[in-house]
């Protein structure tokens, strides 16, 4: 778990249907790990639980939802008031 | 029939064959691999051939990692078989082809029949292709070819469009004139087979079994013989 | 910006680290064109990461080494430089075409010249364990430090080896996290070893001063160090509870909330990769590098790289490489000659030189652990996409896959999105130290375009800006 070191004007996203106060400026996998999240996607082959891991878009694993698309590098996206996120939970779905 | 996905709206026909079906190209690799050596079969790689000499009705194959003998010999080298043939009096017209292929990240399976240019393995993933290039034996890929096959991937399946491409790559395909395969036996160097075809993915089964016991028990299956390089002795009718 | 396909420029660097920002600054006062490309939203790369947002505490806790970093983002800023932040470069050519996405779009530009600025990644450290959450590799947790002010909040274990890891441990000392220990793999032998390179690592008397003080702090705050550590396994059910290790030969087990890892960083070839440029295995550092020559130029004509890139150099170093590659740029398109571009260098080479005389004692000092190349344990994953361990790449040797390429068809290794960043280099040692191969006739993979994900949509809509057959 991680936290922050100085308070910042806030902005709003929705994690998993909770909303949450972060700091504008920083990405999603931040604003997340400092809020505590533990892991933030589950892998398409066993489904093991997985955390952001190298924070600079080398590993992947820290793939997630995005407003609605998946497989979105959590560590490459700065967070945007009222952005959706979700666990990105195995496979990929495909859009309606 | 394809309950699963969209079509595009430029999609005006399809044709449908139910003998199609597809095989994961890796996965079967390493099945013949492994079931290869399970059968005893030895596998030695980086032994580059360097020569094939033909003595008391045995071949030896000399290479990089020593000389191998055995009174019957198989050329299914792909391009190699070009300087192969030679050495035991084969014959064999081969050229190459290039092809690209879009591989994308996995995706739940949405596909359930494989279709002209588009599949989707078991693992999730969809690959996308191809091209027939005429240019030698360069395996590279170009952005105009791959942003087209992507086009068409996206007009064939609209909902395709969110889907990301993790790999593009290329690959020379070895064709005959006719594009068929040829299995053959050399005439002067009696046990020197080749087995050439585009492609030993599709027509593994084939291979495995009929052209399998051709070689090893001689037992030719009817027709074979249509498959003989011979059939592009004959010069074409004008 | 022009945002068709016509756009082009003398040279497109692509990143925005130290090598990046004096390369587009020198280059662009030079008179050239030069658009630089870079996938973060903001100058820097890494090791200036959020040098331009950064909280005035946070900077300060990072210390002059990262303030530095400043003065050459503005400096870059008043270029007259063109600027792309957010794009992620996926493909280039040999004729100087670069693809990259931006906001969900596709683009193309075009340069006389290529410059890959793209710095390095951490090695792996493919332990027991490392893909619980709660692991994370310690130059992620200073990313979070930099670019958000974030550090762990409960019992931090920092292990592994390199001169990175004392830095990020001291920074989060000073940070007030809570640092429980340090594990170094790095022995009390491999001091000696590095004393012989003492003489020359004077001349840059100032990293030895910096080593120093952070092993001071770090004694200073009482944190316990274990050296000599081996046998590192991370453990827990579903997230990271406690490590384990042998030092001095004893096993300990420590319980933390997070463990940082690190072993030194590598060069990103990816793209000097996607290339095909020639690369070099570096035996003592055992990484790849692509051959250059002393002005950064690959095997691939238009097509240089300066700074960690090409072989790892230090943020210092990697600011004069960038700058040394934007004096030939100028030569090869003609803005002056041989005599003037050497005459302009010789400074820089002097600077260089002195900066570089660190790198003997840090090269024998902090040797990767064998143990983070060849993972000895079958259980450890070594591909983190696919989920692919040592056991079954060892197996696939026996089986015959005798290259990093064809173990990707035998077992999807390094076939999944990071397309082999985190698995690669293991890869190659495993294989190699299976067959008893070199690492030269072993290879690496090919890695092909694209070298970041880009959508289907993406790639279709560029098929617009061809030419119809």
């Amino acid at each position: 778990m991680f936290r922050r070191l100085h308070d910042a004007a806030k902005i709003a996203i929705e994690f998993e249907g909770r909303i949450l106060q972060v700091a504008p400026h920083e990405t999603v996998a931040a604003a997340l790990l400092a809020d505590g999240a533990e892991h933030t996607r589950t892998t398409p082959v066993t489904g093991a639980p997985r955390a952001p891991y190298c924070m600079m878009g080398v590993c992947f694993d820290c793939l997630m939802e995005i407003d609605g698309i998946p497989n979105r590098q959590a560590c490459m996206t700065r967070v945007q008031d009222g952005m959706k996120v979700r666990r990105q939970d195995g496979v990929r779905r495909l859009e309606p | 029939m394809l309950p699963n996905i969209r079509i595009g709206n430029e999609v005006v026909g399809a044709s449908f064959c139910p003998d199609d079906g597809h095989v994961n190209p890796l996965r079967l690799l390493r099945a013949l691999h492994r079931g290869f050596l399970r059968l005893g079969g030895q596998y030695r790689s980086c032994c580059e051939v360097v020569n094939i000499s033909h003595e008391y009705h045995r071949f030896t194959a000399e290479t990089s990692g020593g000389n191998f003998t055995a009174p019957k010999i198989v050329l299914a080298a792909g391009h190699g078989i070009s300087t192969l043939a030679p050495m035991v009096g084969l014959r064999v017209p081969i050229r190459p082809q290039r092809g690209q292929v879009l591989i994308t990240e996995r995706i739940e399976a949405r596909l359930n029949l494989p279709i002209t240019d588009v599949r989707q393995t078991d693992e999730g993933g969809l690959q996308f292709g191809t091209t027939e290039e005429d240019i030698g034996f360069n395996d590279g890929t170009t952005l105009i070819d791959t942003s087209r096959i992507a086009r068409r991937a996206v007009q064939f399946f609209p909902q395709l469009a969110s889907v990301r491409l993790v790999r593009n790559w290329g690959c020379v395909r070895v064709l005959t004139p006719d594009k068929c395969a040829i299995y053959d036996e050399s005439e002067s160097h009696p046990g020197a087979f080749v087995a050439t075809s585009h492609s030993g993915v599709t027509l593994a089964a084939a291979n495995a079994y009929r052209a399998a016991e051709w070689i090893a028990d001689g037992v030719t299956p009817p027709d074979f013989g249509t498959f003989s390089a011979r059939r592009f002795d004959v010069p074409a009718a004008a | 910006m022009t945002r068709d396909n016509s756009e082009s420029a003398d040279l497109v660097i692509i990143g925005s680290g130290p090598a990046g920002l004096t390369a587009a600054t020198e280059a662009s006062s030079l008179g050239l064109s030069v658009l630089l490309l870079d996938e973060q939203e903001e100058p820097g790369g890494q090791i200036y990461r959020g040098i331009e947002t950064a909280h005035p505490k946070t900077a300060r806790l990072l210390g002059p080494d990262y303030q530095r970093g400043a003065a050459l983002a503005s400096a870059f800023r008043a270029s007259a430089s063109g600027y792309r932040p957010g794009a992620s470069v996926w493909r280039v050519d040999a004729d100087g075409t670069i693809a990259y996405s931006r906001d969900g779009q596709a683009h193309i530009v075009r340069g006389k010249r290529i410059l890959v600025a793209t710095g390095a990644q951490e090695r792996p450290v493919p332990i027991p364990g490392w893909t619980l959450p709660g692991v994370m590799s310690a130059g992620g947790a200073q990313v979070l430090l930099k670019s958000a002010g974030v550090v762990p909040s409960g019992r931090i274990i920092v292990a592994g080896n390199g001169p990175l890891l004392l830095l990020i441990a001291q920074q989060l000392i000073t940070a007030g996290a809570n640092v429980a220990a340090i594990l170094e793999t790095t022995e009390f032998s491999d001091y000696l070893a590095a004393a012989s390179s003492l003489p020359r690592a004077m001349q840059a008397g100032d990293y030895l001063a910096k080593g120093q003080r952070m092993r001071h702090d770090i004694n200073a705050a009482g944190i316990p160090q274990y050296s000599g550590v081996s046998h590192l396994a991370a453990s827990g059910d579903e997230k990271f509870k406690q490590i384990s290790f042998e030092s001095g030969g004893m096993r300990h087990t420590l319980s933390a909330d997070t463990l940082l890892l690190h072993a030194g960083v590598v060069p990103n070839t990816q793209i000097t990769r996607q290339l095909d440029c020639d690369h070099e295995w570096v035996a003592d550092q055992r990484y790849w590098q692509p051959v250059l020559d002393s002005w950064g130029t690959t095997s691939c004509d238009t097509v240089a790289v300066a700074g960690d890139g090409g072989s790892i150099i230090g943020a210092e170093a990697s600011a004069i490489a960038g700058r040394l590659a934007a004096l030939d740029t100028a030569r090869r398109l003609g803005i002056f000659n041989l005599a003037e571009r050497d005459q302009r260098a010789a400074p820089l080479r002097g600077d260089l030189a002195r900066h570089l005389a660190i790198r003997p004692l840090l090269d024998t000092l902090f040797r990767p652990d064998p143990a983070f190349c060849v993972p000895p344990d079958d259980e450890t994953i070594v591909c983190r996409c696919e989920e692919v361990t040592a056991g079954d790449i060892r197996i696939a040797v026996r089986e015959g896959a005798m290259g990093p390429n064809q173990l990707k068809v035998f077992t999807r290794c390094g076939m999944g999105p990071c397309q082999g960043r985190m698995c690669g280099l293991t890869v190659s040692e495993i294989i190699a130290a299976s067959r008893g191969a070199t690492l030269t006739e072993t290879g690496y993979y090919r890695i092909r375009p694209p070298i970041k994900p880009l959508t289907l949509g993406e790639l279709a809509a560029l098929d617009d800006k061809f030419p119809t057959e």
